[in-house]
């Protein structure tokens, strides 16, 4: 498997649309590729099956097979413009590592490359020791600190280099002794004759340094933060690294900084700047984190915005990435003809075969149906590609089962230079705020686990056996179209796991439940986490997880503010939005052995839900189905009118039998207590409602993920599969509904 | 933290002879201990052909390093997962798996 991976240019395209597709190969030397659209792409037990209909075979005739290179890694990289006359400088900056003792010699900041051995720099050694090189053609010269870097503890750091007499010094100052083991240190070397730039002309980079050879083109990389750089001509004192304590604005030095970037500034781009009489300017590649507290963080704020110089400080990683940068190659023009669903660019070389999805929006000139099925590109992007299986030790224990790893996993495993998904943490610990789509994404595949867009076309099947007329819409349209996205649909019929929304997102759809829209919400734990797109890259997604929710990670104190919109992250229930007030349920448990049935409630046999039980007499409901064998199972929801969930609405159905390994999620336990589990928890279930809305709109939610997967049981005869019709027939009918009467 | 008993080999055959969702607290206690380990050096299941073929490999010790496979190829999840309940029980107990158990 994964012998022909690849993506393109867009997920989110409309008829008629130029893409682009980036290939790479191993042990492949050529491959084909077909138009296709996919049915169904779930082949676990039980499910349907791989169900695709070629709609045009070899758009591009054979392809020679390549493996493409992807450079992971984040970092910053400074064109220093002009030469800076004098024989004596100083950088002064702050620094905080956070993997000291990684093992592997780490570069901060300098102009180094390193298969020359040329340049200067700061490094951290293998042990952990800060180091300043000099290189020239005479050789490397080091002076080495005397203690070693504390892991996590911000270091004032200064650096003298006086070319006159060969003498360099080294100084580190914790700025917090007792958690820093006292681990101060002034160290200095002498080398007549030093003939080295002291500073100079070229690229000056941060987290990392050029190799000086094709692959990897920088090396070397540092994990953690550098708050400030600055330029002195002469040499520092005490009271000069003491400057590092207060903001830029008041920081007094004897002359004027030659440079002194402020890394607050610009802080929602990839742009780094600075303030001093150079006026330089810098980029950051492959998304190190921003808003993030600086040396100067003392509580005292918690919104970057407010006190931006308390998160002056950029956090590198070693295994961040943005853009995969492989080459095109092939690009392919979408039919204009091509009706909405969802496609693939099929790539295959004999046995091998790899499909890269593509999410058709309806043309602009075409009729639209009157349902949309709404595509939750934005969870996708949150899942990326994750690797919790492998590297969360809890993740095995809280499944309730052994962990199997699949080919994908092992893949994403071993091939981290595809990155991470905000499941994940860095490889230092530090939660992974940024996901791309600018790489290959294994949330997209098909014939993987039920889960994500392959669960989701569980719903998409279902839809065509049943021979429904729909529309396929994405989050990305929601995000940037707004209501005009949703407003030409009688209903929305979402995914299994609409988990994460921005706030455009959520807006649009709360416009369009104000203006009588009808949505069929067909899964759990949904509408969940606000996350936020980068304004100048829309590839980009941010999520920041605050306070509560279930997480593997949780956001580090003064750190819950997006940097790229400015706004605080975290559950949309703790951002006064619970999903009870649009959907009528949500999160309450997650388990993963087993799924179970939802029973009917008295209030089913309400005259106003009668249209949803049509046909179905049966008091139990989805005791099946290809995903833990029943409707209501992995992330459920329920209904809670203090949370939202409007007064009039009907609960039909609930969940029962869920087993030990269910827990209930933090957020929904003020105090942790022994019957958070779904056998003892009075809690734990799955909610199915139904309510009007005004204008003529209503809400179905089935507060399950599992519910599609029992969608086609017993060739798509069953009761789940009827219900779902029998909302989906009557949510897109031209009958308004009728609020309930109050009186 | 619960620290394994040289008692708890009577839970084992349960684990084999009963389905999961009727397994009895001890059990289900004792699997909860048998999968609070690193993830490094791991002994887990690998689903070599997904739904038809599992092995049992090994973690690295840090992440990227490719999983070591074990020679074994099992044609039942079931029998992955009581091969790999073997390992795991004389990793963490400090016991012999018991020999009536095969």
């Amino acid at each position: 498997m994964f012998e022909i991976v690849g993506y393109s240019s867009q997920w989110s395209v409309a008829p008629g649309q130029d893409i682009s597709v980036m290939v790479s190969c191993d042990g492949v030397d050529s491959y084909c590729a077909d138009l296709v659209r996919i049915h169904c792409g779930d082949t676990s037990p039980g499910a349907p099956g791989l169900k695709e209909t070629t709609l045009a075979r070899n758009i591009v005739g054979p392809i020679k097979g390549r493996k493409q290179y992807t450079e992971v890694g984040s970092f910053a990289k400074i064109e220093l413009d002009r030469e800076v006359e004098g024989r004596s400088f100083s950088w002064l900056m702050g620094i905080m590592a956070t993997t000291p003792q990684k093992g592997e010699r780490q570069f901060v900041f300098g102009r180094w490359n390193e298969a020359q051995r040329r340049g200067y720099g700061l490094f951290i050694d293998e042990a952990g020791y800060l180091e300043w090189m000099a290189g020239d053609a005479e050789g490397v010269r080091s002076v080495r600190a005397s203690r070693a870097l504390v892991c996590r503890q911000w270091y004032r750091v200064g650096v003298h280099i006086n070319v006159e007499n060969g003498v360099m010094t080294l100084r580190q100052d914790p700025v917090a002794p007792l958690h820093a083991l006292n681990s101060a240190s002034s160290a200095q070397g002498q080398w007549p004759g030093l003939d080295v730039d002291a500073v100079g002309v070229g690229v000056l980079s941060l987290g990392a340094c050029p190799s000086g050879n094709a692959t990897p083109r920088m090396t070397q990389h540092f994990n953690g933060r550098i708050d400030s750089l600055i330029l002195l001509r002469g040499a520092f004192d005490d009271e000069a690294l003491e400057q590092l304590a207060r903001a830029p604005d008041l920081r007094q030095f004897v002359s004027p900084p030659l440079i002194e970037f402020d890394f607050s500034q610009d802080l929602s781009s990839d742009r780094i700047h600075d303030r001093a009489g150079f006026g330089l300017s810098g980029r950051l590649f492959n998304l190190p984190t921003r808003a993030v507290t600086g040396i100067l963080w003392d509580g005292s704020a918690m919104d970057w915005t407010r006190k931006p110089e308390h998160y002056a400080a950029i956090h590198f990683h070693d295994d961040a990435l943005e853009d995969a940068e492989w080459e095109a190659d092939f690009s392919f023009m979408l039919p204009r003809d091509l009706k909405s669903g969802l496609y693939a660019i099929k790539l295959y070389s004999g046995d091998t075969e790899h499909r890269i999805p593509l999410f058709v929006r309806p043309g602009f000139d075409q009729p639209k149906a009157k349902i949309a099925f709404l595509a939750s590109t934005t969870t996708f992007l949150a899942y990326s590609n994750s690797h919790y299986r492998l590297d969360e030790a809890g993740m095995e224990m809280k499944s309730g089962m052994f962990a199997v790893v699949n080919p994908w996993d092992a893949y994403l495993g071993e091939h981290r230079e595809l990155g991470l998904s905000v499941y994940d943490t860095h490889s230092d610990g530090y939660g992974v705020f940024y996901s791309s789509r600018r790489r290959p994404i294994f949330s997209v595949n098909l014939q993987c686990r039920t889960w994500t867009l392959n669960g989701d076309t569980h719903f998409i099947d279902w839809l065509d056996k049943l021979g429904f007329d729909y529309d396929l819409i994405t989050d990305e349209m929601l995000h940037e179209d707004g209501p005009e996205a949703l407003a030409p649909y009688k209903v929305i019929m979402t995914g299994a796991h609409p988990e994460y929304w921005t706030t455009a997102m959520w807006d649009t759809m709360v416009a369009y439940q104000s203006a009588g829209g009808r949505l069929m919400y067909m899964g759990g734990n949904g509408f969940y986490w606000r996350c936020s797109y980068d304004r100048e890259k829309p590839w980009v997604m941010e999520l920041r997880r605050n306070e509560s929710g279930a997480r593997y990670w949780e956001t580090m104190p003064g750190e819950g503010y997006h940097s790229t919109t400015g706004e605080y992250g975290g559950l949309w229930r703790r951002l006064g939005r619970a999903p009870q007030g649009l959907v009528g349920v949500g999160t309450v448990a997650t388990g993963f052995d087993a799924s179970s049935y939802y029973r009917r409630t008295d209030a089913s046999h309400d005259e106003r839900a009668a249209f949803i039980f049509e046909g179905v007499d049966d008091e139990i409901i989805g005791d099946f189905g290809s995903l833990g064998g029943g409707a209501a199972g992995d992330e459920i929801d329920r209904a809670d009118f203090s949370l939202g969930t409007p007064r009039h609405a009907l609960v039909v159905a609930r969940s029962e039998g869920h087993t030990r390994y269910y827990n209930v999620v933090p957020e929904e336990t003020l105090y942790h207590h022994p019957a958070i589990n779904g056998e003892e928890s009075d809690s734990c279930y799955a909610d199915l409602v139904f309510y009007e809305c005004l204008r003529g709109g209503a809400v179905f939610a089935t507060g399950s993920i599992t519910w599609g997967a029992s969608l086609s049981w017993n060739g798509y005869d069953n009761n789940v599969s009827r219900i779902t019709a029998n909302v989906l027939k009557r949510f897109s009918s031209d009958e308004p509904f009728s609020f309930p009467s109050t009186e | 933290m619960y620290q394994v008993q040289a008692s708890d080999a009577a839970l084992l055959k349960e684990f084999r002879d009963i389905p999961a969702q009727q397994r009895s607290l001890e059990l289900n206690r004792l699997l909860n201990r048998l999968r609070m380990e690193s993830v490094f050096g791991k002994h887990m299941i690998v689903a070599t052909l997904p739904g038809k073929e599992w092995a049992i490999g090994k973690t690295g010790q840090k992440r990227g390093v490719p999983m070591q496979m074990g020679s074994a190829r099992y044609t039942s999840l079931k029998d992955a997962q009581w091969a790999l309940l073997r390992i795991r029980w004389e990793v963490h107990s400090g016991q012999p798996w018991p020999v009536e158990l095969g």
